[in-house]
């Protein structure tokens, strides 16, 4: 490889991840399954639980299908415009629902109608409106997956009612699901996934760790391909479990022994949300100028985030969890621990925080990570994935990272987006770092 | 050594040769859309015989601009735009801090560290695009010269303005003025306080200023209505050297003569 300045080799897990992501891809809408949509998994995936009831996330879908298949993307897009979801709506719901719309998957099957939805509030509207759009087309009964949010600082008062209510929104939703479907939830399994939903977090935050060495052994390319595995993306427990071990065992090794992720590895960079899912290979591009993107605050909060420590160190973030020997004996307690688990341990203090610290959080990122540059983009749409950009650009910069921008509608909506403007920025933006590419 | 510098702009191509650490030769023309290269060989026959060399005095050929690629068969080597632009700026400025370049198209911001480096680099935001464009496209179509332009008070002294957002709604604002019966110098006053906007907006995001010597370079320079407006805007007094709308071209003429440091880290392969 041109400018080759580390020792790579292919992942030995990416087999793995590929068969696992096919089979998710295909095993969704089964005709055997109850189908749903809308969330249930930030750390526990609790649909799991109940034998024959699936429910479908759209943003991994939406995404795929971006990623995938640009045409269909499109048809997708118009088939949702055209019902009156704007192009200020997130591009995955408005590529997921137009196959609502359209009655068909992307490989032609026919579009398994929902039978419930469990939408979450968000500082993005689009993932609230989900509900709505599901409802709209067929009235489905709906339950809503309530989140702890509020602005400020953490707070044990105002989370504690919250919890409460959550837990109790949650009680009811399994109830309800159990007296409608006829289906029996299966309390051991959850409680099993809890535990396995414990480790894998904490084997995540391990790889996170080892992805601040120089040269990474792990770059944001081969991570997005595989981190929604086990959480958006739904595996059976064990197995999640199992592959998350390889990754660990195998970064792991490729840290200690230098082995890169790339081999050009001359330049860090980040970016703060999922990419544009139509333009991925930006990534490999970038890497002809030896620059490598580490990760985002997206990837940051789905892991578990990194801080430096007071003795400069750099570990998983502290966060207030429960203790590893908490009783888990009735589903109450099962529901404590998740939506506990959920709402502070992982999505609140790193999500929900960082929502409201966003500003500042991506220079705790780049400070942990040694980031040389920070590429944020600038959607049209999808207010969620744009909100307090240049702002975050602002405190960057006075910090010495580089921010360069990108522009477009959305990750999962490429209308607007001009791929030559981009690559030229891209090239603008390296040239201005002093690196050139390596020759083709 | 003799070098010959390219910038294939969207609106006009620009050539410099450059002899021995001075520009001999210049020339500009449109750039002619898609027949960008028969444009550019035109300007570079322009400019040479404005220096009185010939092709074959040539050691070395470097273009940038937006359409570069598009005369790969007469340049030797492209740079992209801010790299041309520092150059330009620290040979025509030694003391330059920051580097404006506000092209048709384009408007490009960079500061520079004690080292001579870029610290930091905007360029404008898509809606913000096309600000030298717009500005042309407004002034025929109020009929007025640059020379008509020159006196024009920074902002339309009545207070109308257009859109400092999209430059398609700023034109569709300046035209219901002139519906409405303001004057054509009142609307360009607004136009160009819009464009000023645009621009400033870009010198804003650069969150550690230095502004100790702002070099302003690009065809704009040449609008003075816009410089004083800009100057007004933005409190910065800018310098505007004699060849300042050559700046992207002088800055390819500069490096492929090898003038100052070569910018780029070396591609070394371990
Ligand atoms: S715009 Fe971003 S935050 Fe909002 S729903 Fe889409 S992916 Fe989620």
């Amino acid at each position: 490889m041109k400018g080759q300045i580390w020792d790579t080799k292919p992942l030995e897990y990416w087999e793995k991840a590929k068969e696992l992501r096919a089979r998710w891809e295909k095993s969704g809408d089964r005709p055997d399954k109850v189908v749903g949509q809308g969330n249930t998994s930030f750390i526990v995936d609790w649909q799991q639980a109940f034998p024959a009831i699936t429910v479908i996330e759209d943003n991994p879908r939406g995404s795929t299908i971006a990623a995938k298949n640009f045409k269909e993307a499109r048809e997708c897009r118009l088939a949702s415009e055209i019902r009156g979801w704007g192009r200020e709506i997130c591009g995955y719901h408005g590529v997921f629902w137009g196959q609502q719309f359209l009655g068909r998957q992307p490989d032609g099957s026919p579009f398994a109608e929902r039978e419930f939805v469990i939408p979450f509030p968000c500082v993005c509207d689009s993932h609230a409106k989900r509900g709505q759009q599901c409802r709209d087309f067929k009235p489905v009964p709906q339950w809503q997956n309530d989140m702890t949010m509020y602005l400020g600082e953490l707070d044990e008062r105002r989370e504690a009612p919250m919890l409460d209510h959550r837990n109790y929104c949650l009680y009811k939703t399994i109830n309800d699901l159990e007296r409608i479907f006829g289906q029996k939830f299966d309390d051991e399994k959850m409680v099993e996934m809890i535990r396995a939903g414990k480790e894998i977090r904490k084997i995540r935050q391990e790889i996170f760790i080892y992805m601040t060495y120089k040269p990474a052994p792990l770059s944001v390319k081969e991570l997005y391909s595989t981190y929604a595995l086990g959480g958006l993306v739904k595996l059976p427990v064990q197995e999640a479990l199992d592959f998350w071990r390889m990754v660990r065992d195998e970064v792991k090794w490729r840290a200690e022994n230098k082995v890169a992720a790339v081999g050009t590895e001359r330049y860090r960079w980040m970016e703060h949300h999922p990419p544009g899912y139509y333009f991925l290979k930006y990534y490999r591009y970038m890497e002809k100028y030896g620059a490598v993107c580490i990760g985002s605050q997206y990837t940051n909060f789905t892991f578990g985030a990194l801080e430096r420590k007071a003795d400069g160190s750099i570990g998983a973030r502290d966060v207030p969890d429960h203790p590893a020997d908490m009783p888990i004996e009735t589903r109450e307690d099962e529901l404590r621990y998740t939506t506990g688990a959920d709402a502070r341990a992982l999505s609140s203090p790193t999500f929900k925080v960082d929502e409201y610290l966003r500003p500042y959080a991506l220079n705790e990122f780049a400070d942990v990570y040694g980031v040389d540059g920070a590429l944020l983009s600038i959607w049209r749409s999808g207010v969620g994935c744009t909100l307090t950009r240049k702002e975050q650009a602002r405190r960057l910069r006075k910090a010495g990272i580089s921010v360069f921008h990108l522009e477009g509608n959305q990750g999962g909506d490429n209308t607007d987006y001009d791929e030559k403007r981009v690559i030229e920025q891209l090239d603008q933006w390296m040239e201005s770092q002093g690196l050139r590419k390596f020759e083709e | 050594m003799i070098t010959a510098g390219i910038d294939v702009g969207i609106e006009n191509v620009k050539v410099v040769i450059l002899e021995d650490g001075k520009a001999i030769g210049r020339s500009k023309g449109r750039s002619g859309g898609w027949k960008r290269l028969a444009a550019t060989e035109t300007a570079l026959g322009e400019a040479l015989r404005d220096a009185g060399k010939t092709a074959g005095d040539v050691s070395r050929t470097v273009a940038t601009g937006k359409g570069k690629f598009d005369v790969a068969s007469i340049a030797g080597d492209v740079i992209t735009e801010p790299v041309a632009a520092l150059k330009a700026a620290q040979f025509l400025c030694q003391e330059v801090t920051t580097v404006v370049d506000v092209g048709a198209d384009e408007t490009l911001v960079a500061s520079v560290n004690e080292k001579g480096r870029i610290e930091q680099l905007v360029i404008n935001e898509k809606c913000a695009a096309g600000v030298g464009s717009f500005l042309r496209n407004m002034a025929r179509r109020l009929e007025l010269s640059l020379a008509d332009m020159d006196g024009l008070p920074p902002v339309a002294p009545d207070g109308s303005t257009v859109s400092d957002g999209c430059i398609v709604f700023g034109e569709l604002d300046a035209l219901n003025l002139l519906n409405n019966g303001v004057s054509a110098k009142e609307v360009a006053s607004a136009v160009t306080a819009s464009a000023v906007i645009r621009v400033t907006n870009s010198i804003n995001d650069i969150t550690v200023p230095r502004l100790d010597k702002v070099v302003l370079l690009g065809g704009l320079t040449k609008n003075t209505a816009f410089v004083k407006a800009l100057n007004a805007r933005s409190k910065i007094e800018f310098a505007i050297p004699e060849d300042a709308e050559y700046g992207g071209a002088l800055g390819a003429a500069l490096y492929a003569a090898g003038w100052g440091d070569s910018y780029y880290m070396e591609n070394k392969t371990a």
